[in-house]
């Protein structure tokens, strides 16, 4: 890695008073969107969630911090937290591990590994509209293949996206498939890991299933972590599949906290209730965000 | 030691073949059905593998009828067309393909029409006879609407002869032949013929299946007919919505994120440069849903609303991700490059674009795949801020459709497939370079 030698310093220092200009034309369009599309929003965000948003004149009556203390104390705020956690918790038993295990698969294979990853890739490209679609019709109560399944298994026949019990399972249920370009980035860091090592495993006879769970894994965890954290940021903020697959029902079974956000917003149009809840969203997230940063950092130095 | 290699590896094929046959399935399961006609997917228990479909010919004689072409043709007009749609409707239910008509005199065919299904389906749910429910001469006839319906399919009428002609020693030999003709000359329910039907004949035909896509893509426009741009490009509106966005994307973040990024890394002191960095990366934190009110209301305001300004305008903000990455990326240059163009009296801007940017190619690949697939999937701002047809991306057009026009599975099947066919294949022709990238990426980034 080359830093900044002094020369480089001096150098730039010169330039700098030549042109003060330059770095303000380089920096000032960046800046400058960011703060009208993060900053300006985000404080504007926190003002409606001070007020009884009024539609007809806003903001509205400014109730403080009355917005927050009613969803502290409403039981649907806290369940959506719940389903969230849910959403995290199956997405991480079900679909998390699945391309960290093909990575280490197709690591081993020789011949047509090229081939492999090639395919490996293709799902990361089918828009999920199109996902949606096939897999609403797999969970088909009544024409659907997934039945079909656990008849064979003798278990009687389930009602899939409407059935509370089973209606998150079967949002996070398609990630199960893997692949994408996660299997790419596990298995590029696969091959990072230095050849010295791997002789030396040979050498004292750690070799085969062994070698894949004593040598490989360990090599790879750092990135493990990495994506685990930014799976979790991730599915806390998760909307898209909710609003594809079930629209948040039945009842509010499948309602993420994003979820419930939206549906504040674009479903009763409560503004200020909305804005607040996505405030608490955002505290929960900057915390794992910096921590992810953090971690981010130190496999850099 | 080698043993235990061998069998490592031979475990690394099977689950990578099954791996890689699970990742494929909901696709082929899209595909098979979207091969299958719409009773076939609703068929129970449900089937996986489609039926070839049927191919049913309807052979009617005008020998003795005297007229003149032109009200000969009108009178084979409304045969033909009661004829298709008749046993269309009739049919339904048992994977009929195609549906053919020729009109036969003295021995020769005079007139020759065929329909496929899915043609005939989209007529009579979206055009023409979008709302007839009892196919009879009435309602297919009425208001001459059925010249409309038979222009759109296309016919074939020579007094002299047309070239097709059909397999007279199979006429009549088949299950079918009597409920048929029955069918269509049902006087009860206001059915009738103008000629003598011959008789029919009922094949089977691989190729229809695919034939099925040549409709898909062309559902969009039956299903918009007051749209112009959608009537006219079909499907491929949605696909134009969807590479507007990807190139503004693409141009926005790589020109903003690495312009930004330059001037962190080469043109500010150090400190400063930890200042900004810290204000770019702290919108990392910022979820969307939390900015997404004021951003509508702020849009709004500026009357960017369900228009191309509402799609595009955001991609203006530089995600301080990329900005993270180029930053990363400049900071490990070699100065000494630099140097030498401070020599030579170039300016920062030259510095920029010609000696920097060349450079990055490998991190500019990397984030152009990481924004491509974004705005690919970019879906909730759309909903809530560009929801028209003529707007919609195909993520959007795909959900919309699929949610709110009750459209039968095997269109929505049809249409993710014609989807998913051209985005895959270019996947495969880039994909030595997307991998890659993907490669670097996980050293580098």
């Amino acid at each position: 890695m080359v830093r900044k030698t002094s020369i480089s310093r001096g150098t730039r220092k010169r330039l700098h008073l030549k042109n003060k200009l330059t770095p303000v034309l380089f920096l000032l369009p960046g800046i400058l969107f960011t703060f009208i599309f993060r900053y300006y929003t985000m404080f504007s965000s926190f003002w409606i969630s001070l007020h009884h948003y009024d539609v007809t004149k806003p903001p509205g009556e400014f109730v403080g911090f009355a917005n927050y203390a009613d969803m502290l104390a409403n039981p649907d705020f806290w369940k959506a937290w719940k389903v969230t956690f849910l959403f995290v918790l199956l997405s991480l038993l079900l679909s998390f591990w699945v391309p960290i295990v093909q990575a280490i698969f197709l690591n081993e294979i020789g011949r047509g590994r090229g081939v492999f990853s090639s395919l490996y890739l293709l799902p990361s490209v089918v828009p999920a509209a199109a996902n949606v679609i096939i897999w609403k019709w797999i969970f088909h109560p009544v024409y659907g293949i997934a039945n079909k399944v656990v008849g064979f298994f003798g278990l009687p026949p389930q009602t899939w996206y409407s059935d509370p019990r089973l209606t998150v399972f079967c949002i996070v249920f398609p990630g199960i498939i893997g692949g994408g370009f996660g299997v790419l980035l596990y298995l590029s860091a696969i091959q990072g890991i230095s050849g010295d090592i791997m002789e030396a495993a040979e050498i004292d006879g750690c070799s085969g299933f062994k070698r894949l769970l004593y040598i490989t894994l360990p090599n790879i965890w750092f990135l493990i972590l990495i994506q685990l954290i930014l799976m979790i940021i991730g599915t806390m903020q998760i909307l898209d599949p909710v609003i594809q697959y079930t629209m948040g029902g039945p009842g509010f079974e499948s309602a993420s906290i994003a979820y419930f956000i939206y549906d504040k917003m674009q479903v009763r149009f409560d503004y200020g209730h909305a804005t607040a809840i996505a405030f608490m969203l955002q505290l929960v997230i900057a915390v794992m965000t910096s921590i992810q940063l953090r971690l981010d950092q130190s496999e850099r130095e | 030691m080698k043993k235990r290699e061998r069998g490592l590896r031979i475990t690394a094929y099977v689950f990578t073949s099954l791996a890689i046959l699970a990742v494929f399935f909901p696709f082929l399961m899209m595909l098979s059905y979207s091969m299958m006609d719409s009773s076939a997917v609703y068929r129970l228990p449900p089937k996986i593998i489609p039926e070839i479909p049927k191919s049913v010919s309807i052979i009617v004689d005008y020998t003795g009828l005297h007229a003149e072409e032109a009200e000969l043709r009108d009178k084979i007009l409304e045969d033909s067309v009661s004829s298709l749609f008749t046993t269309y409707f009739e049919t339904q239910k048992n994977s009929v393909g195609e549906v053919k008509f020729y009109g036969i005199m003295e021995g020769r065919t005079v007139f020759y029409q065929r329909a496929h299904t899915m043609e005939i389906k989209m007529i009579t749910k979206y055009t023409t006879y979008q709302g007839v429910t009892a196919m009879n001469r009435q309602t297919l006839l009425y208001n001459y609407r059925h010249k409309k319906a038979a222009d759109a399919i296309g016919y074939r009428f020579d007094l002299s002869g047309v070239n097709e002609v059909y397999a007279a020693d199979r006429l009549g030999q088949n299950e079918w032949n009597d409920n048929i003709v029955a069918y269509l000359t049902d006087e009860s329910k206001n059915r009738g013929i103008n000629g003598s039907i011959k008789g029919t004949i009922l094949g089977r035909n691989a190729l229809l299946m695919p034939e099925n896509f040549m409709y898909y893509i062309r559902v969009p426009s039956y299903m918009f007919p007051n749209d112009p741009l959608i009537k006219k490009l079909s499907f491929f509106a949605f696909l134009f919505n969807t590479l507007l966005v990807i190139v503004w994307a693409l141009i926005t973040q790589i020109g903003l994120c690495s312009l930004t990024a330059f001037g962190i890394s080469r043109l500010v002191s150090r400190k400063t440069s930890k200042i900004l960095m810290f204000y770019f990366l702290f919108t990392v934190m910022i979820p969307f849903m939390c900015i997404i009110m004021p951003q509508l209301i702020m849009m709004q305001k500026i009357h960017a609303v369900d228009n191309y300004a509402a799609m595009l305008l955001p991609y203006l903000y530089p995600a301080a991700f990329y900005i993270f990455l180029f930053k990363g990326f400049f900071d490990r240059l070699p100065q000494s490059l630099f140097d030498a163009a401070n020599i030579d009296g170039a300016s920062q801007w030259y510095a920029f674009t010609r000696i920097c940017m060349p450079l990055s190619k490998p991190i500019i690949s990397v984030i152009a795949i990481n924004i491509i697939v974004a705005a690919w999937g970019d879906f909730t701002w759309y909903l809530m801020a560009a929801n028209k047809p003529e707007l919609w991306t195909i993520n959007l057009a795909l959900y919309s459709i699929s949610t709110g026009m009750n459209s039968e599975h095997n269109l929505m099947f049809g249409l993710s497939v014609v989807t998913i066919i051209p985005v895959m294949a270019v996947t495969l022709i880039f994909s030595k370079q997307i991998k890659e990238s993907l490669a670097n990426a996980g050293i580098k980034g």
